[in-house]
């Protein structure tokens, strides 16, 4: 994998060199700091971005051109990770090396009539596309109550986060019913005031299409700011607040959640995925054979970590019956991760799981795109350093984590059927 | 080994099948630093009556699941520990086809294939572990029926189907797993899991020779059980027990499915497999986010979202199931009857969508797990790898598209609605 880099206009645009795929893929990512109030403005725009563009104007003649391009497909989405903000436009289409002709000068100018060209009229998006998107954004808004494990998701999140991960990435139905044309415009402006970072991923993407994109961009005015400091401080809780609520699902979803204090970034970034891992981290780990295999009160039990925020959720779905039983199971597996024994016997084979994740990064052009792209603004280390770092975590050093850990929420959705 | 050129994209498929019948494929693909090592039997939730030894047994919906679940269970403890050492991923899955065992590592292949088949092959359960198990399965299935577009495919398969498999869910129900006991569950292991019902798929980054011999060599040992096991089919009937069915749930906006079901003789002239992707095209073309269908009935504020479409062949007969969310569900189904009862879609649609297939199976060879399940779910259902699907596609016209077309409007139509 090679990987050139270059920057003008206060673009960054890094060219991945690879022939692991048959697709190339061109991603704008727009980078900013965030305290998460604007989130579900982020949501929105995003959908509308992608119905149509002035060019085309409806979502049929939108739909037909990428369909034209040998079904290119073109996404949006964004990440909150710490207090930094990632918005990301990708387009994959198939490499001129598979088909008759390029596409790749297409595949740019489609990417960026999506994104610079938006159905704009007098400083207001236009108005019957704005109607749909909002119904549509209203309707799966409503959905999310059908779900239970995104709704139990939303509503944990609400009584666990401290960073702007506590508001919603879609937004409350107040919130999206507020907005209109005028208002998700002046929203869609302020990308011009986030870092732009571009990434080329493919087999023998030439030159000149980096060239071409910054041509094309060179009349609209970047920011580049510098970002530091994205991982946030968890808010440690005096006592558990325990939250439960009914809904008419045939399983109760059950959510624990943990924070750690005073964490390295050292730990953040090694020493918590071990300790995940051990825990709740795939069927080695302790809680799926302590809650699944030998209580059998669950299909699926795990654990998240998440390491900007230094915090760690258990989830699982069970029957509203072992509520109590499962509450106590969990905690008990949690204490276990104070046994010497327990992770010296569990240690190597999360690193080796985690060895075996890393390799991943060599199939997935995404991990490839992420990590040229914020490596600077995460402090990401490469994939090599990375396993030397994982392969060399102590267990005096997992056992470490046991001192900062702090009990935080619990919330539990009881199913009714 | 016999090898397998895939037209047009010049990737290679190795093929090997030994005496006792079981097959190997190979896809080595060295820009990958992993690899994916998988087991199959031809034993999946469709199969529910066989004959052994001239008796005719039936089987408890669910058990090719419940089989899966306890096949895998990685009790001893020897085993575990190695795979462990490998840091290797084991999982398995069921289809209607088939069940399959897999393992995703990039550590010492040949130890990866020995455990996962010393795993699949030293099966052994005890009831009370079967008791056990049966209280995971029943929260696997609570999770299912708590996701409403499985509870709409429930209502539409219990009313069009009469006799099919396919009426019953792959993880089956409470009261059928009930019954499952040791003799009966050792009985379904020891006629379905023998060498000349199985097959393995590779694919990823191995060395071609050694990985083949690793595993010639590993299955020669094993003696076939030379069952005399033939399954029988369930002759479904063409047709249907309602042709309206309707549920509370709780749901925030209508959930509407119609089905249409049609027998294969209607298209005995035809390529069953061009027949489907016929049908597959005309759904796309019909109601996809290029479809002027969709777009009115958005903008008439009639449903929300997307529509989903699919055609899908079961045994003797061809189903085409179309999804929505509607605020009015009257309106809707008449509209969709307009639509049907008039299908008009031109030539130049129907080129661009035979366009993405073309582009779908470029795409195909991208990822060593996509590939694995494709190879897996190509010889579970035509017994043999397609070399040949692009020219299949490129070959595909517009006037033989109209006919399928034209025939399709004979089918019975089942519609099932979600409402709070």
């Amino acid at each position: 994998m090679e990987l050139k880099v270059k920057e003008k206009n206060n673009i960054i645009i890094n060219n991945i060199n690879t022939d692991r795929f048959k697709t190339n893929t061109i991603c704008f990512s727009f980078i900013s700091k965030t305290d998460g109030k604007d989130n579900y403005l982020t949501n929105y725009l995003l959908k509308i971005l992608l119905y149509n563009t002035k060019k085309y104007n409806t979502k049929i003649k939108y739909a037909k051109k990428l369909e034209d391009l040998y079904s290119s497909s073109i996404t949006a989405n964004y990440v909150i990770m710490g207090n930094l903000k990632i918005i990301r436009f990708n387009i994959d289409y198939i490499n001129s090396k598979y088909l008759e002709e390029s596409i790749d000068k297409e595949a740019v100018d489609m990417l960026i009539e999506t994104i610079f060209n938006p159905n704009v009229i007098n400083k207001r998006f236009d108005k019957k596309s704005f109607e749909l998107v909002k119904r549509n954004i209203i309707t799966n808004k409503l959905r999310t109550n059908e779900y239970p494990v995104a709704y139990s998701i939303d509503a944990f999140l609400k009584k666990f986060s401290d960073g702007p991960s506590y508001y919603s990435l879609t937004g409350e139905l107040k919130e999206i019913e507020s907005v209109d044309e005028s208002i998700l415009y002046n929203y869609y402006k302020k990308i011009f005031d986030m870092n732009l970072d571009i990434a080329l991923l493919g087999d023998n993407i030439k030159e000149d299409i980096a060239n071409y994109i910054l041509k094309k961009l060179e009349n609209y005015k970047f920011k580049r700011e510098k970002i530091d400091n994205v991982f946030i401080s968890p808010v440690i809780k005096a006592k558990e607040i325990i939250s439960k609520e009914n809904k008419k699902f045939n399983q109760s979803q059950l959510l624990v959640g943990y924070k750690f204090k005073d964490l390295s970034l050292y730990e953040r970034k090694y020493v918590l995925p071990i300790y995940n891992t051990i825990l709740g981290g795939d069927i080695n780990s302790i809680l799926f054979k302590t809650v699944r295999e030998e209580n059998n009160l669950c299909y699926s039990i795990h654990s998240n970590a998440n390491y900007y925020e230094s915090t760690l959720v258990i989830s699982s779905g069970i029957n509203r019956k072992n509520y109590s039983l499962a509450i106590k199971l969990i905690k008990k597996c949690v204490e276990n991760m104070n046994n010497k024994k327990s992770i010296e016997e569990l240690i190597d084979v999360s690193k080796k799981n985690i060895n075996t994740a890393l390799n991943t990064f060599y199939d997935d052009g995404r991990d490839m795109i992420f990590y040229s792209l914020m490596k600077n603004y995460l402090m990401l280390d490469s994939v090599e350093k990375k396993r030397e770092l994982f392969n060399n975590v102590k267990v005096d050093e997992v056992l470490g984590l046991n001192k900062k850990i702090n009990k935080d929420s619990i919330y539990f959705l009881e199913g009714e059927k | 080994m016999k090898e397998i050129v895939i037209n047009k994209l010049n990737e290679k498929i190795y093929e090997t099948v030994l005496d006792n019948g079981f097959k190997i494929y190979l896809y080595p693909n060295n820009k990958s630093k992993n690899f994916y090592v998988t087991l199959t039997t031809r034993f999946g939730a469709r199969d529910l009556k066989f004959k052994k030894n001239n008796k005719v047994y039936d089987i408890y919906p669910g058990t090719a699941h419940f089989l899966e679940h306890k096949v895998m269970s990685l009790d001893d403890e020897k085993k575990q520990k190695e795979l462990e050492s490998l840091g290797s991923s084991p999982n398995a899955y069921t289809t209607y086809y088939g069940t399959t065992y897999n393992i995703y590592g990039s550590n010492d292949i040949n130890k990866n294939i020995q455990i996962l088949f010393d795993i699949v092959f030293s099966y052994n359960v005890t009831n009370k572990k079967i008791d056990n198990e049966k209280k995971i399965i029943a929260e696997e299935i609570d999770m299912e029926k708590d996701d409403v577009y499985y509870v709409l495919n429930r209502m539409i398969n219990d009313n069009i189907f009469i006799n099919s498999p396919y009426k019953y869910e792959i993880l089956g129900s409470k009261d059928d797993i009930n019954k499952i006991d040791k003799e009966y569950l050792d009985f379904i292991y020891d006629s379905f899991y023998d060498v000349s019902n199985m097959f393995s798929v590779i694919t990823g980054n191995f060395n071609l020779e050694e990985v083949n011999e690793y595993i010639i060599n590993y299955i020669t040992k094993m003696k076939s059980k030379k069952n005399t096991v033939i399954k029988l089919p369930i002759k479904e009937k063409d047709e249907i027990l309602n042709n309206y069915i309707e549920k509370n749930e709780d749901v925030n906006v209508d959930k509407v499915c119609n089905a249409f079901k049609i027998n294969i003789k209607e298209f005995k002239d035809y390529d069953l497999r061009e027949v489907v992707l016929y049908l597959n095209i005309m759904c796309s073309s019909l109601f996809s986010s290029t479809s002027s269908f969709l777009e009115k009935l958005k903008e008439n504020k009639l449903i929300e979202g997307s529509i989903s479409s699919v055609a899908r062949r079961y045994n003797e007969h061809i189903l085409i199931k179309i999804i929505s969310n509607t605020f009015e569900y009257n309106k809707y189904f008449k509209e969709l009857e307009k639509l049907l009862s008039n299908i008009k879609i031109d030539e130049d649609t129907f080129n661009r969508k035979k366009k993405n297939y073309i582009s779908s199976y470029i795409l195909a060879y991208e990822d060593i797990e996509d590939v694995n399940d494709s190879l897996t779910f190509e010889e579970l259902y035509y017994n043999y790898i397609e070399d040949n699907r692009y020219d299949m596609l490129n070959n595909l016209n517009y006037n033989e598209f109209l006919k399928i077309v034209n025939i399709f409007c004979k089918s019975i139509e089942v519609k099932a609605r979600l409402y709070k």
